[in-house]
């Protein structure tokens, strides 16, 4: 079944078609949801709340548009308010602990692909929200320009000159890090 | 950083280069895994549609029970409740802190009414919650008069829902979605050619008179309660906020809800044609 017909039949509330719906696209959801939240549990609830949203607004989705831009503008939507709540400290209380294992069980020491991975996205959540969303979708979850676009609500030009103006700020903030590990010895 | 980029390729291949490594530094995130999460959504679904009904009942219940309670057993206001103006298919019930306090410069007819049997309503919480949902094509052929749909603002477009209903005279309910906000309703405009009342409110915070091509029209503020239809099958719903313009022109009556001011609701009322 295709998904426009996915999307009608779940706009009529069709469970199985929901059901289908957010098996398809939970991953790229959940992922986003992490990356700005950097906590599963909040990822989970964001993710949950992103699908809970689109299927309460899907008569005003037209169904011949692509359904992951959609359900992912309203998940960066959503974590980042989430990033700015109070409910967002609490959340940090209790990851805390979990995050600090997770990080003790990549040892910087010994570069690997994850832990480069997970020092340049330390580094880009140290962007703004708006960077960070374009960043996220073209780059981690590598969305076309296209997809983008219509995550972002943004024309394709648009992104174009937003993504080369992120990535500028990446470099700018990734090469005192490289030229300090440089110094330190440990390239 | 071993997989972040060096940075000294030429500069029209810089962008690229830099953005080919970022992808495949990336593809190796370690993400958490990816709960199933169809079920649990399902089911917050199911809940979400529970509560809101059970909501929406209680909360209708209750207010049609107060001005039940405030019309047939409070006797000062009683009396004062029981002045109404009227604009063509519109009634509009006016309390007052006494029953002496008369309203002076209302347009309209101010009459007596005593209500003869206990109203039985079907709670609404929102104007899409309206039954006879239809296209604007049928609800022209069942209305028996011509719609009329704004001209102003010019980007307004057709409306998102239309709605056929049959109140003991025929009204058509049209309504326009808030592209920013796609939950909230942007305004609704119902048109009647009826000649008796099918809609009545009661209460509004304050009523400003208004004209709306040279004649008497009334804007008036929320919260106010309701109710459309006329015998015993009627819709009741809380007009939480906004404002309303009432208005009539020969046969037709007008009421439009909008998240607007006084002066962009007569535009708009003034800009009615005749669907093309």
């Amino acid at each position: 079944m295709d998904e426009s017909t996915l999307i009608q039949l779940a706009s009529q509330h069709n469970e199985q078609a929901c059901e289908a719906l957010v098996f398809e696209h939970q991953q790229a959801v959940f992922r986003l949801a992490y990356l700005f939240t950097g906590d599963p549990d909040e990822a989970e609830d964001v993710t949950q709340e992103s699908f809970i949203r689109a299927f309460r607004f899907l008569d005003k989705f037209d169904p011949e548009r692509s359904f992951r831009p959609w359900v992912l503008s309203i998940a960066a939507n959503l974590a980042r308010n989430r990033l700015r709540s109070f409910k967002r400290y609490l959340s940090i209380l209790k990851g805390a602990a979990r995050r600090e294992q997770e990080r003790a069980s990549i040892d910087p020491s010994q570069p690997t692909p994850a832990a480069d991975a997970q020092e340049l996205w330390r580094t880009v959540r140290k962007m703004s929200l708006e960077d960070q969303q374009v960043i996220y979708l073209r780059y981690f979850l590598e969305l076309s320009e296209e997809e983008t676009s219509a995550a972002l609500q943004i024309p394709e030009g648009t992104v174009k000159s937003r993504l080369h103006r992120a990535l500028s700020r990446l470099r700018a903030r990734l090469e005192p890090e490289r030229t300090d590990a440089v110094k330190g010895g440990n390239p | 950083m071993s997989e972040i980029p060096e940075f000294n390729p030429p500069a029209d291949q810089l962008e690229n280069s830099f953005e080919s490594q970022l992808i495949r530094t990336t593809r190796s995130f370690p993400y958490p895994p990816v709960p199933d999460l169809s079920q649990a959504v399902l089911n917050r679904l199911a809940s979400r549609r529970q509560r809101r009904t059970r909501r929406t009942l209680v909360v209708v219940g209750v207010l049609a029970a107060l001005l039940l309670a405030v019309v047939l057993f409070v006797p000062p206001v009683r009396a004062a409740i029981l002045e109404w103006i009227r604009i063509g298919a519109v009634r509009i019930f006016l309390v007052q802190p006494t029953p002496t306090a008369t309203p002076t410069a209302r347009p309209g007819n101010f009459a007596t009414f005593v209500p003869t049997s206990e109203p039985t309503s079907t709670p609404l919480s929102s104007v899409l919650d309206l039954s006879g949902q239809t296209t604007l094509a049928d609800a022209q052929s069942k209305s028996g008069f011509s719609i009329r749909l704004p001209a102003y603002p010019a980007d307004l477009g057709l409306p998102d829902h239309v709605f056929v209903q049959d109140l003991g005279g025929t009204a058509v309910v049209l309504v326009w979605m808030d592209r920013a906000q796609p939950d909230h309703v942007k305004l609704s405009l119902t048109e009647s050619a009826s000649d008796t009342i099918l809609f009545q409110k009661f209460a509004p915070k304050s009523i400003e008179n208004a004209t709306v091509n040279g004649q008497t029209a009334l804007w008036m503020d929320g919260p106010y309660l309701l109710v459309s239809g006329a015998g015993d099958a009627t819709y009741t719903r809380l007009v939480a906020a906004g404002h309303t313009l009432v208005w009539s022109d020969g046969q037709l009556s007008y009421r439009l809800e909008i998240r607007s001011d006084l002066v962009s609701a007569i535009r708009l009322a003034e800009s009615l044609r005749p669907e093309p």
